[in-house]
């Protein structure tokens, strides 16, 4: 019976702590454009993109857009770099969630989350 | 009219199941006719789709007459409401199950079962599927082409059909709990539980696979709310498949059974809440938008989970449990270490799906939301502790259960595991963790099979729960190669140029028709070692959303998928350009421009606008003056007529206008100095994902053959 109980506590223990650890380090706070210039961490930012301005860096094959916070200041807006891998559905959204950090001038995100109209509820 | 019989069906059911047993009948009508009206309310709106009557607002709102068959009666679970519909269906089916059974409980099962109903109920007659528009609209606004594909046919109903049977186990342990009488549920509630372990599960495998292979989200699993709002479920589910295991031989665990079994259904609500509420509208690819249901959602949620806490802390001291786990090196208590392990990985994952709940707690300084990071850091170790606990588990299930017996039994298991372990540092998985995922993947898949092989016969375990466990060995495999050695790079493909990316030569040779057309596809040549093969990946202008559409490329090999997601289309425009306003000169190589006027002289075609500049060239003694132009056609498409600068070859491009700041732009190049296209795709390989789809196929059918194997419990009294 005693080595159920040391079994159980440890499993609790280890797990709580790579719980916390975990959680902390990938929460990455939801603010807004003025925010985002001022961290000097991981944050995510919501915005409209402006359709005719989304273009890619011939070299380094980076997706360049332009970003309108439409919560917090609207109207404010911040150009983003984005490295990984175009979203398939990305022309249809509305607004996205961008994550990463902001530096040297621009915003350079590192995952994209896209918001569908809402009259389209994705299924998946 | 249905929630009025099921509100009868609840009464009859309540009273039957306190005392009044002349009440059942009243309950079994009441029921009846509930599950008739249902049909007749999903057979309306079905039949308003496939007649495609669009003064009905859902109907209008996700169909439209060019839509097949199949996509059409898809459209029925497009919207919010129609999942509702559909999920409420199944809840009238699956409870055809359990109603006829002629036992003491049954009453108080159904009456449980149809609390579930009503709360569907509830959000239904909130928000009708039948609301009509002021007009008569002649077209549908159509389903969103995103949705429009063979997955979209089968995966809701599988998921909505997972979440009905859900209802089942949290039904049996409340009616336990309310007769305070516990003997011979576990085995009732066995078969359900294992049949809701399948569907759900083959509902999230669906899921899955619909988005590697066509959204084009690179991956199969991405730890979206919506997506974590069925597995949590699964999880506890299957928590509590391992517990009814210790629970029907000797009656242990039986608080924590039916405890999880009534908080498998809450996580379904609280999912529901989660992803359909707007809570998350920030944090979500996919998350729905407030319908005016919030809160009723809220109401039920705290109703059941008032309803579960508190014949949980009523009956606490009443529920009679067997003697205790008589040691720790036994099949019991590994099977609850197992379920210790997945319970905890279920709450683990609920924590993080809810983070931005969290984190809006004042103890936070702002809202936030965990990355995928959080997700796989306590995926890995809980996945090797779970195939371990299996592997050990399923040895002590042999008659032989000294520590020494069971070392010689798995020595075969155990070194091919180390060979397995080491196999995978060659191809790069050095790091420690992963080593020991390998290891103890290996591990659990091959015990499983020497053990199928060897001594089932003796154990008497059927032959369900091997298969399922050799695939989650298999999946866990799966998940580390698909996921740690994936490779991918961009490439620009110039057209007919072949470019070289991760060992294969890619040559984008145009596109197969219009981008406006709906099956346009881009076409890349694919050599690799001297096989060749045309790769098409779906590439189109939805004039519907007013944007491109995408979808990947897949080529299944044994080994690794090649993955091509296409991501732009671009018209490339040799020699060099210029804006001018009129008026304006420049220079362009060794001539001097001066743009003159526009040219709206020119009429083109019919369904065409033409537009043409008329240009002064210079270049010493010569000067031409030209008129190139730009035919801008009625679905948005560009045509381009230039004009030569005489015999040099040279011409002289108009490649588009500027009206508001009445400018144009115009180009000098050589003789073929048409636009050429180039495309940007992303190339991936992914490793040995085969292995992530038959593990997945494995789990569930394990589940299924163990609940073919128990099946027949579900209709014989209480053993």
């Amino acid at each position: 019976m005693r080595s159920k109980w040391i079994v159980g506590a440890v499993i609790i223990v280890a797990a709580a702590i790579l719980v916390f650890t975990s959680f902390s380090r990938s929460l990455t706070p939801y603010v807004s454009f003025a925010e985002a210039k001022e961290a000097d961490k991981r944050v995510q930012v919501i915005g409209a993109v402006v359709k005719d301005q989304v273009r890619y860096d011939a070299d380094s094959l980076r997706l360049i857009f332009d970003l309108i916070d439409t919560e917090h200041d609207s109207g404010s807006s911040m150009t983003v770099i984005y490295s990984g891998a175009m979203p398939g559905n990305f022309d249809q959204a509305d607004r996205i969630v961008c994550k990463g950090q902001f530096g040297d001038g621009v915003f350079h995100a590192d995952e994209l989350l896209l918001k569908c109209p809402s009259k389209y509820e994705g299924e998946s | 009219m249905t929630f009025a019989s099921c509100l009868v069906a609840l009464a009859g059911y309540s009273l039957a199941s306190f005392g009044k047993p002349s009440w059942l009948s009243l309950g079994i009508r009441g029921y009846r006719v509930f599950a008739a009206f249902t049909a007749v309310i999903s057979g309306m709106l079905l039949y308003f789709i496939l007649t495609h009557n669009f003064q009905i607002e859902y109907v209008n709102d996700y169909s439209s007459t060019d839509l097949s068959f199949f996509l059409l009666l898809s459209t029925f679970w497009a919207g919010q409401v129609g999942t509702f519909l559909l999920w409420l269906l199944f809840v009238a089916i699956v409870g055809f199950a359990i109603y006829k059974q002629r036992d003491e409980i049954t009453p108080t099962v159904m009456f449980y079962y149809l609390l579930g109903a009503m709360f569907l109920m509830v959000l239904l007659s909130v928000r009708s599927p039948f609301r009509l528009l002021p007009i008569v609209p002649v077209e549908g606004r159509g389903l969103n082409p995103l949705l429009q594909n063979f997955w979209m046919i089968i995966h809701p109903p599988v998921v909505f059909l997972g979440f009905a049977l859900m209802a089942v186990p949290f039904a049996y342990s409340m009616a336990a709990l309310t007769k305070n009488s516990y003997e011979g549920w576990a085995s009732r509630v066995f078969p359900w539980v294992l049949m809701s372990s399948a569907i759900l599960g083959l509902g999230i495998f669906l899921g899955g696979y619909w988005a590697y292979e066509t959204l084009g989200w690179g991956g199969y699993w991405a730890w979206d709310p919506v997506e974590n709002a069925s597995l949590i479920p699964w999880l506890t589910n299957l928590a509590l498949l391992h517990g009814l295991l210790v629970e029907r031989r000797k009656g242990q665990l039986r608080k924590t059974n039916l405890f999880l079994a009534a908080i498998g259904f809450l996580l379904v609500v609280y999912g529901t809440f989660l992803t359909r509420s707007g809570v998350l509208a920030d944090f979500s690819v996919h998350s729905f938008t407030d319908l005016g249901t919030n809160a009723f959602l809220v109401f039920f949620l705290i109703l059941f989970a008032g309803l579960v806490a508190g014949f949980m802390i009523y009956r606490f001291r009443s529920i009679k449990t067997g003697e205790k786990i008589e040691s720790a090196w036994s099949a019991d208590f590994f099977l609850s270490l197992g379920l210790v392990l997945t319970s905890l990985f279920a709450l683990l994952v609920l924590i993080g799906t809810s983070s931005p709940l969290i984190t809006r707690l004042p103890f936070f300084s702002s809202t936030g939301n965990v990355g995928i990071s959080y997700y796989t850091n306590i995926a890995l170790p809980i996945g090797i502790l779970m195939a371990l606990t299996t592997a050990v588990g399923m040895y002590l299930r042999t008659k032989d259960k000294s520590a020494k017996a069971i070392l010689k039994k798995s020595i075969p298991a155990f070194v091919f595991a180390i060979v397995g372990a080491g196999i995978a540092t060659l191809f790069g998985l050095t790091s420690p963790k992963y080593v020991i995922l390998v290891f103890s993947a290996v591990f659990v898949a091959l015990a499983n099979i020497q053990l199928y092989a060897m001594f089932s016969r003796k154990t008497g375990i059927r032959i369900g729960s091997y298969v399922s466990h050799i695939g989650f060995g298999i999946i866990l495999i799966g998940f580390l190669a698909s996921g740690v050695l994936n490779v991918s790079t961009k490439a620009v493909l110039m057209q007919d140029e072949p470019v070289e990316a991760l060992g294969y030569e890619l040559t984008y040779t145009g596109m197969a028709g219009d981008i406006t057309d709906s099956d346009n596809a881009v076409q890349i040549q694919v050599k690799d070692n001297g096989n060749q093969f045309g790769a098409n990946a779906k590439l189109y202008y939805d004039s519907y959303t007013r944007g491109l559409m995408r979808e990947p490329y897949v080529r299944s090999y044994l080994t690794h998928d090649l993955y091509i997601a296409p991501e732009q289309v671009e018209q490339v425009k040799p020699g060099e350009s210029l804006i001018l306003a009129r008026s304006e000169s420049g220079t362009l190589g060794e001539w001097t421009v001066l743009f003159k006027e526009y040219d709206l002289g020119g009429h083109g075609e019919p369904g065409e606008m033409k537009v043409g500049a008329v240009i002064d060239a210079y270049r010493g003694e010569d000067t031409v003056t030209v008129s190139p132009s730009l035919m801008v056609h009625d679905d948005g498409s560009r045509s381009y007529q230039p004009d030569s600068l005489g015999i040099s070859g040279a011409l002289l491009y108009l490649d588009d206008l500027n009206p508001s700041r009445r400018t144009v732009n115009i180009r000098l190049a050589g003789m073929g100095g048409g636009a050429t296209e180039r495309l940007i795709v992303e190339v991936s390989k992914k490793p040995l994902i085969l292995l992530v789809w038959i593990g997945s196929i494995l789990i569930v059918a394990g589940s299924l053959i163990a609940w073919y194997h128990r099946r027949k419990r579900v209709f014989t009294p209480a053993d």
